[in-house]
């Protein structure tokens, strides 16, 4: 998806998601409906999301053309096609997302000067310590050779947001500038460690926008924000995994749900609970192993043993399992 | 394939040659009534070449890697010859197999020589070539980078090659891209750098995209493990070893698609950087042994400015500002830019792209072949770059995306670039699948020409035609020789000699100079001093 898309993702996902696994067919019907009733605003709007999230720009252009009440969608679509001046007419510099589309046209345009003037009013509205207005900030210092002032707005980034790629990136030019060498390789070498973790979240991210619908897809950015360390956002990609997943595929995102939750949330009852939840449903020996060993990491013995106990009455022979009860019944 | 007159340009060749001097040519240009601006003459060049990039229902990587070709003096007769790596099928090879085309020069007209050059017609499916005298013999030798196993061919300045791959003990039947020749221990010979990519398995081709025929697509070089780089070593008689590990030029493989060889540092040994697909770029400093560090952290060349990576295609190097060092140009994939990294001294290095002016107009495209170039003949650099998606129906995808994408030529005007229509004249203005772009001066004229590669289609030749200027070309200089012009205003230029190689390709690596008002040149070789 690249670094630059990640301005659009909430819009992308949201669509995604509203588009389902047929949405080249729910895109065809919206645009037949609007043929049909073309002041309907909230088929517009549906219209329009599905136009985004399929990166139908000539659509969006067209389904906004002349109507104001969809300036801001029609400004995004300029600012995505690289119609930077004409999407700087539309965009509103006082709305706090589209703020950021200004400054970032203004700078592709290298209309510095207006950058900087846009920065500052965006800085008073959302104040100096918005992670976005302090690496924004750091990288005018930067880039204007005002090195101390760079480190502090670029550190004040990374106390909103510790995962801002920008600012470890920024923070490390910034203390390179200023002659701390050994600082700067601290900061430059924490930001090597999470650009490929970045890198391969954008790549999740693309296989949820081509299937929204492929619950494993969810998963694998549960794994990464998991791996990042951003712990909602990994929770909530896990949630979504299971809401997309079903048969066969729903069994290894319950495990790493649950394992989240054991061992990251540190809540081994909800991990009980979403496993035994499962298995009432539909047993599967493999989530009763896991609900077995997590109760056993709790000291939940009895329960342990019941629920390796019951694998074995459709396994008697799993070693794995005969194991796992002789080492509970031997403490 | 003798030098003849061409048809419009009336060229004065004065060879001077002194010592160990190398040949220095001034040329001198006829007058022509229009502005100065590409043309498309492959036709009057009589230059037929079509790529063959195997293309499958199953959309794999190298269906949409493009080629790249040699601009080179094959057969020593004084002008530039043309070599082409041409594709076919990546997953067998046959007798039948295309080859790689060699086209002489005949002053003015492109002959094919293919079939008395040897080992040049190679029917791997190819992707880059490096040209380069290694073994020292005096004449041009190849580096050939394949999908499967590279070629190393010695030429014997008649046009012929023979296969000396592995007599030179050189093996590697990796997927390689990139090559370049360069002389980083400064001991005369010529050593080579080779680019990985990433390790696929055509047999077992993973399914990218929506689950839909129409709409697979190739996949994200993410979904595939990077290959290390090979540093190429020469005994100084043509046979090398392998020394990535032992002269540091190693660490997290890259997914390497493009290379430059260039003193970043002034320290007057040659450096590399190494243009990555979607994981960090790399920049070798060299230590001045011909051993390496990793200068990518603290160069800041590794990422954007907003810490990201890009997906790196070509690369050039060429001083832009005008301030006496080279800073380093990448071309990237769509809604990246390409990037230029503005060279702060001490190999320190910031991404300047928008204080450029050209981070809006390369938002869009993806771009392959880029050239770092004075197309007009102001003593400045100005830039041409090739685009071109790899996915043939990106559109499915992104209806703001194509296919075919026009190329881009940025004139330079006191360290700022704009893009101009005019000069880029007919490279521009038809949209085509662009890749590798390589420049020499093919017609004698004192300018430097194009020639631009098309991943699946024709290979095309663009004639820089404008008004008259006087130029010096500084040929047969060592590669890596760093050239300092001081013009009487005051002016001073710095120019280093070598092929660029901006993707996959070498174009000629003589230096090209506006001659009014210079008053002097001076030259430092790899490891040496200005003289």
């Amino acid at each position: 998806m690249g670094y630059r898309a990640r301005m659009f993702a909430a819009w992308m996902l949201a669509g995604a998601l509203l588009a389902g696994s047929s949405s080249a067919q729910a895109l065809d019907e919206v645009r037949a409906a609007l043929v049909v009733r073309p002041d309907d605003v909230e088929l517009r709007r549906t219209a329009l999301r599905l136009a985004f999230a399929h990166k139908r720009w000539s659509d969006v252009l067209a389904w906004t053309d002349g109507r104001s009440r969809f300036r801001g969608e029609r400004a995004r679509a300029l600012f995505f096609l690289a119609r930077y001046r004409e999407a700087l007419e539309l965009l509103d510099a006082a709305d706090d997302e589209e703020a950021f589309l200004v400054l970032d046209a203004l700078e592709a345009l290298g209309e510095l000067e207006r950058h900087d003037r846009v920065l500052a009013e965006v800085r008073a509205r959302l104040g100096a310590a918005d992670a976005r207005v302090a690496a924004a900030e750091g990288r005018v210092a930067l880039r204007e050779g005002r090195f101390q002032e760079a480190c502090e707005r670029f550190g004040s980034a990374l106390a909103s947001d510790p995962w801002c790629l920008a600012a470890h990136f920024g923070l490390g030019r910034a203390r390179l500038g200023a002659g701390d060498v050994p600082g700067a390789r601290v900061a430059l070498e924490e930001h090597r460690r999470l650009v490929p973790l970045f890198d391969e979240l954008d790549f999740a991210q693309r296989g949820v926008e081509l299937d929204p619908a492929h619950g494993p897809n969810h998963a694998k950015v549960g794994d990464v924000e998991r791996a990042i360390g951003r712990l909602p956002l990994a929770h909530a990609a896990y949630l979504r995994a299971l809401e997309h997943s079903t048969g066969a595929e729903r069994v290894p995102v319950v495990l790493r749900l649950a394992r989240f939750l054991e061992e990251d949330v540190g809540d081994s009852d909800a991990a009980v609970g979403l496993l035994g939840a499962e298995l009432q449903a539909d047993f599967e020996p493999r989530l009763a192993v896991r609900r077995g060993d997590v109760l056993a990491r709790a000291e939940r013995l009895e329960e342990a043993l019941a629920a390796y106990r019951a694998v074995l009455r459709q396994r008697p022979d799993d070693a794995a399992v005969l194991r796992r009860i002789a080492e509970l019944e031997a403490r | 394939m003798k030098r003849a007159l061409h048809a419009v340009l009336l060229t004065v060749l004065l060879t001077a040659c002194s010592g160990d001097e190398p040949p220095v040519t001034p040329t001198v240009q006829a007058l022509a009534p229009e502005a100065r601006r590409l043309l498309d003459v492959t036709q009057d060049w009589g230059l037929s070449f079509v790529h063959e990039r195997g293309a499958t229902d199953e959309r794999q990587l190298p269906e949409t890697m493009g080629h790249g070709a040699a601009l080179f003096d094959a057969d020593e007769d004084g002008d530039l010859d043309l070599y082409v790596v041409q594709g076919g099928s990546y997953r067998e090879r046959s007798l039948t197999a295309p080859t790689n085309r060699l086209f002489a020069n005949d002053g003015g007209r492109f002959r094919d020589v293919t079939p008395t050059s040897g080992a040049a017609a190679d029917p791997g499916y190819g992707m880059g070539v490096a040209v380069g005298d290694g073994d020292g013999d005096g004449h041009a030798d190849l580096y050939l980078t394949n999908f499967g196993l590279d070629r190393w061919l010695t030429g014997d300045g008649t046009g012929a090659f023979v296969d000396a791959t592995e007599a030179a003990g050189i093996h590697d039947d990796r997927w390689t891209t990139a090559v370049t020749y360069f002389d980083p221990d400064a001991d005369g010979d010529l050593d080579l750098f080779v680019a990985g990519y990433v390790a696929i398995d055509v047999d077992d081709p993973p399914w990218c995209g929506r689950r839909d025929p129409a709409w697979r697509t190739v996949c994200h070089p993410d979904q595939f493990e990077g290959l290390a780089d090979r540093l190429w070593i020469n005994d100084g008689r043509g046979r090398f070893t392998e020394e990535s590990v032992a002269r540091g030029v190693a660490g997290a493989p890259g997914k390497g698609l493009g290379v430059v060889a260039i003193d970043v540092d002034d320290d007057g040994w040659t450096d590399l950087y190494v243009a990555n697909d979607s994981v960090e770029n790399h920049l070798w400093r060299n230590l001045g042994d011909g051993r390496f560090e990793d200068g990518t952290l603290l160069g800041g060349v590794g990422v954007n400015r907003f810490g990201a990576t890009e997906a790196g295609m070509g690369v050039a190097a060429g001083d832009l500002d005008d301030d006496l060092d080279p800073e380093l140009i990448v071309t990237n994939f769509d809604h990246e830019s390409h990037t230029v990294y503005r060279n702060e001294g001490q190999a320190r290095f910031s991404d300047a792209t928008p204080s450029f002016g050209i981070e809006a107009a390369t938002r869009l495209p993806v771009g392959f072949g880029v050239l770092a170039l004075d197309l007009d003949l102001d003593r400045d650099l100005d830039l041409a770059v090739l685009n071109g998606h790899i996915v043939e129906r990106v559109a499915l995808y992104d209806d703001a995306q194509t296919w075919r994408q026009a190329a881009q030529v940025f004139t330079n005007v006191d360290g700022r670039l704009s893009l101009d229509l005019e000069l880029g004249g007919e490279l521009v203005a038809t949209p085509r699948v662009g890749r590798c772009l390589v420049a020499g001066d093919l017609d004698g004229d004192g300018d430097e020409d194009l020639v631009a590669t098309e991943c699946g289609g024709r290979t095309r030749v663009f004639e820089n035609r404008g008004p008259r200027v006087a130029t010096r070309r500084l040929d047969g200089l060592t590669i890596g020789t760093r050239v300092r012009a001081t013009y009487a205003d005051g002016r001073v230029v710095v120019r280093e000699a070598g092929p660029a190689a901006s993707y996959l390709g070498s174009g000629s690596p003589a230096v090209l100079l506006p001659s009014q008002g210079l008053v002097s040149i001076e030259r430092r070789v790899p490891g040496g001093d200005w003289r």
